[in-house]
């Protein structure tokens, strides 16, 4: 009886974010009445909400904290744009191959952060996204410096159509990654995050979980990057900048650090109630905003999920 | 002879930024991400301090003042990063993910302020000491000749005050072991507050000094920062004069690779020292170890 509940529950879990998710996104854009403008925003807050879920799937697992989340971003948008640009790469095989990049450039960060942890691990990303981005700058000739490089075709025609496919590809990553926590997959990629030699006894193998883990991160968050770069027609370095990946990591840890729902939620919130509430401010705009993350961050480090999941623990007590 | 003098010069400043990153890696086993930002608040505060002292004079600003601008920058950011962790320490967010994801919260958010109150162009910083001097055949611009022997004092002062004072060695105490200090009456959480707050100090210096030399702009926070991270990378873990060292090496092998190969090429070098040194020698060359950091 008491395994039956618990395997529910487990269901349970799993089922309820992603239909969660799939309410919140169909919703998001009927508040503007299904303008251009708003599919558009939604559209862009969805493929936001794939960089903070894939920032999740893998340091909310591992309890790492990567600084370093548009090193996956920017190279699959600008693999993607200069596939199809300079290329004549198709549109959709382009979004699929910097998909693929972005995965590389995972597989790279898990191997070469295979023995560090901690505050070690979120500088050695943090260069290795700003390697890259400064590299965009220095070979402006293939990179296009500050412009970036611009894209002819775009992979899906119309607003609505380019929506619904991201609402799509954004829902099921947060399904991919709900369904990656509950495997042994997902366990052993926890496992890996603890301690390591405890990990090694029990028969983890803590550098492939590890690897596999990024690998799957860079995946996810490769395809949402080469997905804006459609969106906006143009791969420009703001994509791989240091802000941007701010703005991912402090997502995410608003959101509730290793809840999955919760980045993915914080997102979407964040880009169309947010940002957008706050345009009228101008340039102080941005201030704000990363005012209001800095604030939140320091009252509540574990996130919104987290505050709500204490306050059920305690609500559950005291009934 | 040009390279030496240039090496020379880089080394000093990297010393200075550097110097205050070691000490706090080394006493609170942290990596302060803050310590770019207190990088760029010296340097805006130095344009600050000496725009609103210059007020009164007409025709160009003596050394008296900038030379105050510096230091009062230097201390008001020395100010700032005490408050800081003083304000984490009495809210209780000491944890090591707490710290860090504050940390990058609060990098972000400074950077928005400034570009809010100066805007992404670049806004340039009278010198202390204007015109150049030749030094040893070579011209070199007056300024930066302060940064060398400014260097040398922060770092002996460093050095005599973590050996010789109460305050330096109650702090080499709490490195060393926090329980057994705070049992022998020392305020472990006051120690490291200073620590932090003398850090601050030293990168707000290094900012100001250097600020002539560059346009300052919003970005700027990121390069102290990873130099000063791959000075404890490359082997500065623990120990002042390591840090030294590894710092002096880092602003030599940059002057060199500019000036063999390309100023573009010299960029790469803290990124490939940080990511070669860890994947290498991941315990570090000169010993020690990252391992219980967070």
């Amino acid at each position: 009886m008491m395994f039956g509940k618990t395997m529910a529950n487990a269901r349970l879990r799993g089922v309820l974010p992603v239909a969660g998710a799939i309410a919140v996104a169909v919703l998001l854009p009927i508040g503007w009445g299904y303008s251009t403008y708003a599919l558009d925003l939604a559209t862009v807050a969805l493929i936001y909400a794939m960089f903070t879920v894939s920032w999740d799937l893998f340091c909310g697992a591992t309890g790492e904290l990567s600084f370093g989340h548009t090193f996956f971003v920017g190279t699959a948008a600008y693999a993607t744009a200069l596939l199809e640009s300079r290329l004549g790469c198709p549109p959709v095989a382009a979004v699929l191959s910097g998909a693929l990049v972005g995965g590389l450039a995972g597989t790279l960060v898990g191997v070469l952060t295979l023995r560090h942890s901690g505050a070690v691990f979120t500088l050695v990303t943090m260069a290795l996204q700003l390697s890259f981005h400064r590299t965009l700058f220095l070979w402006s000739n293939v990179f296009g410096g500050g412009e970036g490089v611009f894209i002819g075709t775009s992979w899906v025609n119309g607003a609505f159509q380019r929506y619904a496919v991201v609402a799509i590809l954004s829902i099921a990553s947060l399904g991919v990654a709900v369904l990656v926590r509950e495997t042994s997959f997902g366990r052993r990629l926890r496992a890996s995050g603890g301690d390591v030699r405890i990990g090694l006894a029990c028969g983890v193998r803590v550098p492939l979980v590890r690897t596999a883990g990024a690998t799957l991160s860079g995946l996810i968050a490769g395809l949402g990057g080469s997905a804006l770069a459609m969106q906006s027609m143009v791969a420009n370095p703001e994509l791989a900048s240091d802000t941007t990946s701010g703005l991912i990591f402090l997502l995410a840890m608003v959101g509730g650090f290793g809840s999955l729902i919760g980045p993915w939620l914080a997102a979407v919130i964040y880009l169309t109630v947010v940002h957008e509430g706050l345009v009228s401010l101008g340039s102080a705009q941005p201030m704000v905003a990363f005012g209001l993350l800095f604030l939140a961050i320091w009252a509540m480090p574990e996130g919104v999920t987290g505050v709500f999941s204490r306050w059920a623990r305690r609500w559950k007590w005291a009934t | 002879m040009e390279l030496i003098v240039l090496a020379l010069l880089r080394a000093g400043d990297y010393v200075l930024i550097a110097v205050g990153f070691a000490l706090v890696f080394g006493s609170l086993r942290i990596l302060n991400l803050m310590h770019g930002s207190f990088v760029m608040l010296g340097a805006y505060g130095a344009h600050f301090f000496i725009a609103a002292l210059a007020r009164g004079h007409a025709e160009g600003t003596p050394p008296s003042i900038t030379a105050s601008g510096v230091l009062l920058a230097a201390l008001a950011t020395s100010l700032m990063g005490w408050a800081f962790f003083k304000a984490l320490q009495v809210t209780g967010r000491t944890g090591p993910r707490e710290v860090l994801g504050i940390a990058v919260a609060g990098n972000l958010f400074i950077a928005q302020i400034l570009q809010y109150l100066y805007g992404t162009e670049g806004l340039n910083v009278t010198p202390i000491l204007r015109g150049s001097r030749m030094l040893w055949g070579v011209s070199v611009s007056a300024n930066d000749l302060l940064i060398p022997p400014t260097a040398l004092a922060a770092v002996l002062g460093l050095w005599l005050w973590l050996g010789f004072t109460r305050s330096g060695r109650a702090l080499r105490a709490v490195a060393d072991d926090s329980q057994a200090a705070k049992l022998a009456g020392i305020s472990a959480d006051r120690a490291l507050a200073g620590a932090v707050g003398i850090a601050a100090l030293l990168a707000g210096l290094a900012g100001g000094l250097t600020a002539p030399n560059q346009t300052l702009s919003p970005g700027m926070w990121v390069h102290p920062l990873l130099v000063s991270f791959a000075v404890v990378v490359f082997g500065g873990r623990g120990s002042t004069w390591g840090a030294v060292g590894s710092a002096a090496f880092l602003g030599i092998a940059e002057v060199v690779t500019s000036w063999y190969w390309s100023e573009a090429a010299s960029q790469y070098v803290a990124l490939l020292v940080i990511v070669a040194g860890l994947v290498i020698a991941p315990k570090g060359l000169a010993g020690g170890t990252l391992h219980d950091v967070r």
